[in-house]
């Protein structure tokens, strides 16, 4: 099992590493690139000042408060992109890409979290800076820190699940599926703002179907100081739940695949 | 009859463009759907936010006001984004570009037409409804000079996009993948035309200087005069340096692609 794990260990940081060397041959690409995706905690920081310059804001939000939440979303979705690509995923089982992947002696989760772009590691620190300094606006005690990591770790994992099933599962029946990534934007936009502005029906989507809400909101949710323990308990086991099944959904999903080859 | 030959071939280009984005009729359904997405959570996050706020007005602003400001912002926003850039990163990276150069057609109107036949599709199926809704709901005023120049700042808009990705594109030649490039332009534009926030929002000295920018011609300025918060005549009368802008973007495109024929001549492209 320990021998397993490290092994995975090895191969995932190779597979970063030759992926970095390939995106550093275009170095132009690389210093806009990274120019570009330093700006987007920028984005968050400017947003949320000027709303709440020339208004109340969200009810029940505080500037710090929205402003984290703000900063939870672009890191969790920067690191999604740093690892995982939805075009080149769907390129990949369009054009039997992927059959390579299956071969490896390594789960297929772990192949595909290679490809992503490393770009956004820009975004990624960025956002871990962001998120330092609203942090020291609010007050919060070690446990709540611990517990929004691994709230937001669980949620994380559900979200990721959640795309490989999506992508996987629509490769199944269409050709085309490039909206998905435009999904993917509108879903994280959404994840920019508190889940109560969008209605129980709309909340419920955006946590059980499209489960942003569990990857950033609730996590973020605990620097409020409006979760109980209890309320805490059932953040996790809904991730985790989530995680569990859309997992299951994406094994499915992949089990059923015809690479393009034949 | 010589006019008709001379623009055959981009007829024949522009309708292969249309044919080609339709051919895959799931991902086009689902694309309509998903341009619908961001002005749905952009409203749904300010109407929260006048409900918390005491006042009525946000920056003179109404929440009406703010939701016809966004329903008209999409459809300005389908007119100007051009994928100039993307398709000649396309046709640097496949190496198509040889084949498209090879045709007795003007490379850079190729790319134009190829662009306009998506954004005339995106716009007859979402952005017409979407402005009829618009101007049913809110009872928008459409006098003969709204909608003239209304008309004449979408086209000075589709022109400036054009030209701005055009030169951009111009890029890809040099460095093959210019990806990040476009993204970086992209956000930009989101910002700096107003899709975001609207620019008078901002802090007075930040909105005069976006103001002044080409972005302000391509979004916030339209928009504004469709919805009223611009008078025709104030329109007008800031036309000269939208056309300004369109002037020089045009000549930047121009240079710019002078310089990548020739390098492509001596790489042998």
């Amino acid at each position: 099992m320990m021998e397993n794990i490290r092994k995975y260990i090895i191969i995932f940081a190779l597979q970063q590493l030759y992926d970095w060397k390939d995106r550093l041959q275009y170095r132009m690409q690389f210093a806009v690139f990274i120019a570009y995706s330093s700006l987007v905690p920028i984005t968050s920081y400017v947003f949320v000042t000027v709303l709440y310059s020339v208004s109340g804001g969200i009810p029940g939000w505080g500037y710090y408060q929205l402003m984290f939440l703000t900063s939870v979303n672009n890191t969790a979705i920067a690191v999604l992109y740093y690892l995982f690509s939805i075009r080149g995923t769907y390129d990949k089982l369009k054009r039997g890409g992927l059959d390579i992947y299956l071969i490896r002696p390594v789960p297929i989760v772990i192949s595909l979290l290679s490809p992503g772009n490393k770009y956004f590691i820009a975004s990624v620190l960025g956002g871990i800076v962001l998120m330092v300094y609203t942090i020291l606006h609010l007050s919060f005690t070690p446990i709540e820190l611990i517990a929004f990591v691994l709230a937001l770790a669980a949620g994380n994992i559900a979200y990721l699940f959640f795309l490989l099933f999506f992508v996987f599962a629509w490769y199944k029946w269409f050709t085309a599926g490039y909206w998905m990534a435009n999904m993917n934007d509108i879903i994280t936009d959404a994840g920019t703002w508190p889940l109560s502005i969008f209605g129980i029906f709309g909340a419920f989507v955006l946590t059980v179907m499209l489960p942003i809400g569990v990857a950033v909101y609730f996590p973020a949710l605990i620097f409020t100081g409006k979760v109980s323990a209890l309320t805490y308990i059932a953040i996790i086991f809904v991730a985790i739940s989530l995680a569990a099944i859309f997992y299951k959904l994406f094994k499915i999903a992949l089990s059923s695949y015809n690479s393009a080859a034949g | 009859m010589s006019f008709y030959r001379e623009i055959e071939p981009y007829i024949g280009a522009l309708l292969i463009q249309m044919k080609e984005t339709l051919s895959y009729r799931s991902d086009f359904v689902m694309q309509i759907f998903m341009r619908l997405g961001f002005p749905a959570i952009t409203i749904a996050a300010w109407a929260a936010i006048y409900g918390a706020t005491n006042s009525s007005t946000i920056g003179g602003l109404s929440l009406m006001s703010m939701i016809e400001y966004f329903l008209v912002t999409t459809v300005v926003f389908i007119v100007f984004f051009n994928d100039a850039l993307w398709d000649m990163q396309w046709l640097v990276q496949s190496g198509d570009i040889s084949a498209v150069l090879l045709k007795p057609t003007r490379f850079p109107l190729n790319i134009f037409v190829g662009g306009t036949a998506v954004t005339a599709i995106y716009f007859a199926t979402i952005g017409v409804p979407i402005l009829a809704f618009t101007i049913w709901l809110f009872h928008t005023q459409m006098t003969v000079s709204t909608i003239a120049v209304f008309s004449a700042y979408m086209m000075i808009s589709l022109l400036i996009g054009f030209f701005a990705s055009f030169t951009l594109g111009c890029l890809a030649i040099y460095f093959i993948d210019i990806g990040g490039l476009g993204m970086a332009y992209n956000w930009v534009t989101v910002w700096f035309a107003g899709g975001v926030v609207p620019l008078s929002l901002f802090p007075s000295s930040i909105s005069s200087v976006l103001m002044s920018l080409p972005w302000a011609y391509q979004g916030y300025i339209p928009v504004s005069v469709l919805t009223g918060k611009i008078s025709v005549a104030a329109a007008v009368a800031l036309m000269p340096i939208g056309i300004a802008w369109l002037l020089i973007l045009f000549a930047m495109a121009f240079v710019a692609w002078r310089f990548t024929k020739r390098y492509m001549d001596v790489a042998g492209v």
